[in-house]
């Protein structure tokens, strides 16, 4: 090929590269990855709050000790997060841009109720995520009960002083309304992963032929999973299994 | 068999649509399409404007009649194009919502008739080989292993109708790019545009502005040909592999 146009469209190949409806597909599949790796690490590290009070303190306490690695992770969990919303809003608008006019009936015969509602349960988890951050995180919201500040340093030992946060996250999900609110969340959670880490495993063209049907299993499987293993938590501490005196 | 329908009209294309109720006698033997056809001639004999409505071959083949019956491109039998579609799916009084595709990339030109081109356009944009061809070569002259070649031939067996472009809640031509791309790719003779083919013809897709793949699966669901939607899956790693080449 020694066509000039080939030639010298290095940028133009870069512009369609990067706007391209395929690679938008992909961000949202190596985003929605990272993602789907951290609520794993998230749920298997926040599972340890049945190990009781010092365990799960500890935990806390050392990855609040990362320092600098802490603010890295950060800054990168905030850039996946922020790349899949962008990348979202991009795709469902041109979706919606492709049929301006609507049928007066279409009917679906494959797809799932997860699927059709992607983009609504992702603005549940966005929502869900900003009213978390601000609740175990940062403290400012639902940080205190009945006059007892939860997210306050605590004086540990005669040495030292640490928050309890295994205390703050029984006295929260002993609240009726921040543990459903934690428990829909994390059912929008799980079909938002059951049909996202499949799609993942379809837009990197691997999930084909005698990989399509693990694939298919996997992301429900993982959806499942994560969602259970957090939903255990606000139920466990509901039921008097954590917490209870 | 007495058939209430409900059936989509447009005048033109910059025109507003609207349903209009009909009712036609129909036998079991019927065609879909040779119900329409008597629907007309009611109508032409009465002065009244003709429904227009694509088709051209009637045996399954050539990809031209398309409409949304019920919900469903094609209508409500799998596998199946309209004209293949016969009444005696239906039970006597049965009533029929028929729309056009709706799609941006598919502009209404009248009633149940859509300009299709947008196809074309990608189709010349990359969904071709170009090594001489010639008069039929001989068989086995070039040796394409077995899986490849039944794998390939599903691919091509796509008549370009748009019905994977109606079904998806996108809008998205995937399924039809995808299945030129997965055909071409999987043989000897497609070789030769590999790198280049998936991103000239997804570049050609978004031009058209067709949506994007969402994998419900739909596409496949409702394609007469039942092509798979693994085709789309070969569809962005032929997408990869190009975008990682080198020129």
């Amino acid at each position: 090929m020694s066509s000039s146009k080939q030639a010298s469209a290095p940028f133009d190949r870069l512009v369609n590269a990067l706007t391209s409806t395929l690679s938008l597909k992909i961000v949202m599949a190596l985003t929605g990855l990272g993602g789907a790796g951290f609520v794993l690490f998230h749920m298997a590290g926040n599972l340890q709050v049945f190990l009781g009070r010092d365990t799960y303190n500890d935990y806390a306490e050392l990855l609040q000790g990362l320092g600098a690695f802490k603010w890295v992770a950060r800054a990168g969990l905030l850039t996946i997060l922020g790349l899949h919303v962008l990348t979202a809003v991009v795709l469902t608008k041109r979706n919606q841009q492709a049929r301006p006019e609507r049928y007066a009936k279409l009917e679906q015969r494959r797809t799932s109720l997860a699927a059709m509602y992607m983009m609504e349960l992702g603005v549940v988890l966005l929502l869900f995520i900003i009213y978390h951050i601000a609740h175990f995180t940062m403290g400012v919201v639902h940080g205190s009960f009945e006059g007892v500040d939860y997210y306050a340093l605590q004086q540990v030992t005669e040495a030292s002083t640490r928050r309890d946060l295994y205390t703050h996250v029984i006295a929260s999900f002993q609240q009726p309304s921040i543990a459903i609110t934690y428990i829909v969340a994390n059912i929008a959670l799980a079909a938002h992963l059951s049909h996202g880490v499949t799609s993942t495993f379809k837009t990197a063209g691997i999930a084909v032929g005698r990989w399509k049907l693990p694939f298919e299993v996997l992301g429900p499987a993982f959806g499942v999973i994560v969602g259970l293993g957090n939903i255990s938590m606000p139920l466990a501490v509901w039921a008097g299994f954590i917490g209870g005196n | 068999m007495d058939i209430k329908l409900k059936i989509w009209r447009q005048p033109g294309p910059d025109q507003a649509g609207f349903f209009e109720d009909h009712r036609v006698e129909a036998d079991p033997h019927m065609s879909f399409l040779e119900m329409l056809d008597v629907l007309n001639e009611q109508l032409l004999v009465a002065g009244k404007d003709p429904v227009a409505f694509d088709h051209d071959c009637r045996e399954g083949i050539c990809g031209a009649c398309s409409m949304v019956i019920d919900g469903h491109p094609h209508g409500p039998r799998a596998g199946t194009t309209t004209c293949q579609l016969h009444m005696r799916e239906y039970h006597d009084g049965a009533e029929i919502t028929i729309e056009p595709w709706r799609a941006s990339a598919f502009p209404i030109i009248k009633d149940l008739v859509v300009d299709r081109s947008a196809f074309d356009r990608i189709q010349q944009a990359g969904g071709y080989v170009s090594v001489g061809t010639g008069s039929a070569p001989d068989a086995n002259t070039i040796p394409i292993g077995k899986r490849e070649l039944d794998e390939a031939f599903d691919y091509a067996a796509c008549i370009g109708c748009g019905a994977c472009v109606a079904a998806c809640p996108n809008a998205s031509s995937m399924l039809f790019v995808a299945s030129k791309v997965a055909h071409l790719s999987l043989l000897p003779q497609g070789k030769v545009e590999r790198k280049h083919r998936a991103r000239k013809l997804v570049a050609a897709m978004d031009a058209e502005g067709f949506g994007s793949c969402t994998n419900h699966g739909e596409c496949s669901a409702s394609c007469p040909k039942s092509i798979s939607v693994d085709a789309i899956a070969l569809l962005n790693r032929e997408f990869i592999r190009a975008g990682l080449a080198r020129d």
